[in-house]
């Protein structure tokens, strides 16, 4: 074995290198933009190097108003409970804005799958949905909510509720375009009304991916919402931005801090509950090997 | 009755599928078609219930005349036909049962359908087609979580729950291992004892073919080159069938033999009816 020619003969032609061309131009391409970007931000890159040390300034501010103790102090523990009380009608703002979107973004994403609708209308609700996602939530908050509805929450949760639909239709209809064919033709085969296969055949299929991606939705609403409310759209957003303008950096900390644990708490709540709607119902799984009677009577979509 | 008469299927392309069939089955029996990957098996089975449109000829299933039928017609006729697939086609992120329950949505209004409120009657039915292939312990597990040969009589069970009169199996044992190849076999079998349904089944197997089939039915290039008794299959036929010497790859096993239906099991088959 080890006496075998150096270099085995060659039975094939080896193949010529992809060509380098198109790789090259990209390449070029990318460091142009970001030159071009640097220079149209037209930032005062000279004072970063000051940035740690006006950074670190602030937030020994805002810590000294974390961490003053709120019972002693009767001001600062207002900011807390006040903070607190704006943070959750940021949250019902985002949760009246998902489940808006969730409502009506579930028909939207039939109606956008190839699948299932026929080609013109795949067409339309395509357009309608990026037609929706195209315009901002602030957008939708400032031109059209604001003069209907005035200053308030009710403004910031309409608005992200439509853009909601835009981003959960989107991806809905992906969702409904990658299933298994294969039950849609057993419902088919078993003589179901169009109607029937869709609910029966394609709906239990991409639910618990539609629903993590309701509740994915709602994670991003609560964030959206903050910034909806600078423009008045209600939630913390609003004392956040006359807050930061009049420079009172300690409550501007503490509502930080409420900002920060209560997403965190909501993302962590959200993203066990997504794990355990893929996965199926806990205590289901080694159900091939069990040998008693495994009834569960548990949430079955 | 299912009668083929100069039945052709021609594939967008140019592929002959089906090249003038005339086959009738008479009600009750047990036929297994064989033949090689493309000899036609699949686009056979899947004309009789309307998914393959015939390009010409006729084909007459219980009195519905499938070539030319209306939507409204395919679906009337599609609810006395159960299919059962080489996968399965079950829905796995769904309970066994609300898979079985999908054989009901042909005699459920599509309101009742869409919010999932299925009559007690049909769930009974559901209940009593998991019984007939022993599996109803698994009614409320996940699909997902059934091994192979007990997904394949959930869908066993989902063809029942339609009260069919024909039941056509495409490949039904060609993702299963031998043993449970054999016990998937006895449930088809039974079912065509014991209620008395048309069973039209696909294999590839010629040893399953002859041990199952009461008739066989071969194809070849799209036209049927055999037609009779699972005694007359001899090695020969098969030969001929397939258009070359038999291997070891073209049998399962040596297994079980046929379920013999007893007396206890013909009446209580005849109360159910």
């Amino acid at each position: 074995m080890s006496t075998a020619t150096a270099h085995p003969p060659r039975t094939r032609l080896r193949p010529t290198p992809p060509d380098k061309t198109r790789k090259t131009i990209g390449m070029v391409l990318l460091a142009v933009a970001i030159v071009v970007c640097f220079w149209v931000v037209e930032a005062r890159w000279s004072r970063l190097p000051e940035f740690p040390a006006i950074f670190t300034r602030y937030l020994g501010f805002m810590a000294e108003g974390v961490f003053s103790n709120p019972v002693a102090d009767e001001q600062v523990g207002g900011y807390w409970t006040n903070a607190m009380a704006l943070m959750i009608e940021s949250l019902h703002m985002a949760w009246i804005g998902t489940i808006i979107g969730a409502i009506f973004s579930l028909p939207m994403g039939f109606l956008a799958a190839r699948n299932v609708s026929p080609r013109f209308v795949v067409v339309i609700a395509r357009a309608i949905l990026n037609g929706i996602r195209a315009i901002p939530e602030l957008i939708w908050a400032i031109m059209i909510m604001l003069p209907i509805f005035g200053l308030g929450p009710v403004s910031g949760a309409l608005a992200l509720g439509i853009n909601s639909i835009g981003t959960l239709g989107k991806l809905t209809s992906e969702v409904i375009e990658g299933i298994d064919p294969g039950p849609v033709e057993a419902a088919r085969a078993s003589g179901a009304r169009a109607l029937q296969i869709l609910r029966w055949g394609t709906l239990p299929q991409v639910m618990p991916e539609v629903i993590a991606f309701w509740l994915y939705r709602f994670e991003i609403n609560i964030r959206a919402g903050a910034i909806l409310g600078v423009v008045a759209a209600g939630g913390i957003g609003s004392l956040l931005s006359s807050v930061l303008t009049r420079r009172l950096w300690e409550r501007a900390g503490i509502m930080l801090a409420v900002i920060i644990l209560v997403t965190i708490a909501v993302d962590l709540i959200s993203a066990k509950l997504r794990a355990r709607i893929i996965a199926g119902p806990a205590g289901d799984s080694d159900e091939v090997h069990g040998e008693e009677a495994g009834v569960h009577p548990g949430a079955h979509i | 009755m299912i009668r083929f008469e100069k039945a052709s299927v021609t594939y967008p392309g140019g592929v002959k599928a089906l090249q003038d069939l005339d086959l009738t089955i008479e009600d009750g029996e047990f036929v297994v078609v064989v033949g090689l990957s493309g000899a036609g098996k699949s686009t056979l089975i899947r004309a009789v219930n309307g998914l393959v449109p015939l390009s010409s000829g006729t084909l007459e299933v219980n009195g519905h005349r499938v070539d030319g039928a209306g939507r409204r017609d395919l679906r009337a006729l599609r609810s006395e036909v159960g299919m059962i697939f080489q996968s399965f086609n079950l829905v796995k992120r769904t309970s066994v049962l609300n898979n079985v329950l999908m054989g009901r949505l042909h005699a459920t209004s599509t309101w009742r359908s869409v919010l999932g409120l299925y009559t007690a009657a049909d769930k009974e039915r559901a209940f009593q087609a998991l019984e007939r292939v022993e599996i109803v312990e698994k009614a409320y597990v996940r699909a997902s979580n059934l091994s192979g040969g007990q997904q394949q009589r959930v869908s066993i069970a989902r063809a029942l729950a339609q009260e069919p009169k024909v039941v056509l199996a495409d490949e039904p044992v060609a993702s299963l291992d031998p043993p449970t190849a054999n016990v998937v076999m006895r449930d088809l079998q039974r079912i065509n004892r014991e209620l008395g349904i048309t069973t039209i089944v696909n294999l590839h197997f010629l040893d399953l073919a002859r041990r199952y089939g009461d008739r066989i039915i071969g194809m070849r290039e799209g036209r049927m080159v055999f037609d009779g008794t699972g005694e007359q299959a001899d090695e020969q036929v098969f030969e001929d069938i397939y258009g070359r010497s038999l291997t070891a790859e073209d049998v399962l096993d040596a297994g079980p033999t046929q379920v013999q239906l007893d007396a206890a099991a013909a009446a209580d088959a005849e109360s159910q009816a």
